[in-house]
């Protein structure tokens, strides 16, 4: 509608509209407004379809007036009239669709109700991107690249049961009386309400599972006695192979990096840390005596840039840091 | 009445020609809609046109109703749409007047006005039927109840993140599905909300 108006957060401007905004950035909105009529025009836009989707008000319902039934009597006259052809109001024909969707409405009906067992389930897939998809339950599972759910529209039953084929992260609303169970390759995932990464893509073989918050259950399918329990800092594997279930020693640092862009060492060696970010970011590390590789590193670092997480590393631990082309070096005593 | 199961089984006998049902439905919500259009237009006499040619326009679209939320909610949507669309007009006529050209007739205008209305609260009840189910109660909590993000948060026990991406997203949701509809929306809409 206004391509040339320039971009601003849309959160930003619906907690705009929404009243939800700090003074600061109630100016920032407005200073937008203000810079062009372009944007004054998608802001005008945005402010109408936020108002025309307002609260219907709540029906007054009583006993009908006798204005009410006399009124009836002059619409009662009317009705038999020529029928008023809809003026086209845009050039679908959507009218039509909706006069098929009434047809078939009451034999949607039935079958909706013989079927009422298999609630209708949906699949989401991810390619490119990564998905965020909030649950009828209001959990909120975000779905990595190249990945599958499949879920219901709405949980029924006594159980909420997903599928996953691929890496999602999960944040599950608490829900003592209705376990979520996540259906994967030859294992089951059972929670109460946490919140955790799984990484089940077909082709790289094991499944992980590194728990962010709460306790999680990891089960073999055939055999669910096989099964681990994982706390917050966990992480737990199923390898499709042996088909058995494993604690793992430690969390994967980066297991939910692609979600949150956040790192979180624990007593990881420096050589681990350092393996890590040349790979995250792609440039060399390189230490001038081995001895550094042994410091071992308790940090989280979330949206940090290298060279900023290296300073951090090199303040902890009294080493130098410095840049060398593409790649950085790192020069000091180490750790026995 | 107010039970969606009621409500769909009311449409149902209406869009089979049924008007004893159709009168049940008139005598239920008139009287509250004319008071409703009433306090948008301050014209007791116009109010009243406004919602009985809303509902000679809903008998004569019946066969295209596709509504599944509550009949209620739709009524009153229609007649505010019905309002700011005079509302519009009123300033139309006026400039018309004022160039002393003819203008259609208000009987066409109002036949025609109410079938967009009716048509426009469809589109929007549809809107918000079909977001999907989290993102729905979080958008209707705020919007409807009226809900703080905090609020949500808290009852639903969200962080304040999610419900703030979850409402932005619910926007932009109903901004795709309304897209053939925002000239519509656009049309009522422009003056209407610097007035009140």
């Amino acid at each position: 509608m206004s391509d040339f108006a320039s971009h601003i957060d849309h959160e930003l401007l619906t907690r705009y509209l929404a009243d939800e905004c700090s003074a600061a950035e109630k100016q920032e909105v407005e200073a937008w407004m203000a810079a062009s009529s372009q944007n004054q025009k998608a802001f005008d836009d945005w402010k109408e379809l936020w108002e025309i989707a307002d609260a219907p008000p709540s029906p007054k319902v009583g006993e009908p007036s006798p204005a009410a039934k006399a009124a009836f009597q002059k619409v009662k006259g009317r009705l038999g009239g020529p029928e008023v052809k809809m003026k086209k109001t845009s050039g679908k024909v959507w009218l039509n669709i909706a006069a098929g969707f009434v047809l078939l409405f009451g034999a949607f009906f039935i079958v909706r109700m013989l079927s009422n067992a298999d609630p209708e389930m949906q699949t989401l897939t991810s390619e490119n991107t990564t998905i965020e998809q909030v649950l009828s339950d209001g959990s909120v599972i975000t779905l990595n690249k190249n990945s599958q759910l499949e879920f219901p529209a709405d949980f029924t039953g006594n159980t909420r049961e997903v599928t996953l084929l691929g890496e999602a992260f999960f944040d599950i609303e608490r829900d003592e009386e209705h376990p979520f169970i996540i259906h994967l390759p030859e294992s089951d995932v059972e929670v109460l309400g946490t919140s955790f990464n799984i990484q089940a893509y077909p082709d790289s073989g094991e499944i992980i599972v590194s728990v962010a918050t709460g306790k999680v259950r990891l089960a073999a399918k055939k055999r669910p006695s096989d099964n681990v329990t994982l706390i917050a800092g966990e992480a737990g594997s199923f390898d499709p192979v042996s088909e058995k279930t494993a604690k793992e020693k430690a969390m994967d640092p980066s297991a939910m990096y692609w979600n949150d862009h956040t790192l979180v060492f624990e007593e990881t060696p420096l050589e681990g840390v350092f393996d890590l970010l040349q790979k995250l970011y792609n440039q060399p590390i390189e230490v001038s005596n081995p001895e550094i590789n042994n410091c071992t590193l308790t940090a989280t670092f979330k949206d940090d840039q290298l060279e900023t997480i290296l300073n951090i590393i090199a303040k902890t631990f009294k080493l130098r840091v410095e840049q060398i082309g593409e790649g950085y070096l790192l020069s000091g005593n180490g750790c026995k | 009445m107010s039970d969606l199961a009621d409500d769909r089984l009311l449409i149902a006998q209406i869009q089979s020609g049924n008007e004893e049902a159709y009168e049940r439905i008139f005598l239920t919500y008139y009287d509250g809609l004319v008071a409703y259009a009433d306090k948008y237009i301050s014209d007791t006499v116009m109010a009243e046109e406004i919602v009985q040619d809303l509902f000679v326009s809903f008998w004569h679209k019946r066969a295209d109703i596709a509504i599944k939320s509550s009949l209620a909610s739709y009524l009153y949507r229609a007649v505010r749409n019905a309002c700011l669309n005079h509302i519009k007009h009123l300033k139309v006529r006026q400039e018309y007047q004022e160039h002393g050209k003819r203008e259609r007739t208000a009987a066409e205008q109002n036949q025609s006005d109410s079938l967009i209305a009716l048509e426009l609260a469809e589109k929007i009840e549809q809107a918000i039927e079909s977001l999907p189910e989290a993102r729905r109660r979080i958008f209707i909590m705020n919007r409807y109840e009226g809900l703080k993000y905090r609020e949500i948060a808290e009852k639903l026990d969200l962080s304040m993140k999610t419900v703030e991406s979850q409402m932005s997203k619910a926007l932009q949701f109903l901004r795709e599905q309304l897209k053939e509809y925002m000239h519509l929306i656009l049309l009522m809409g422009a003056d209407f909300f610097n007035i009140f």
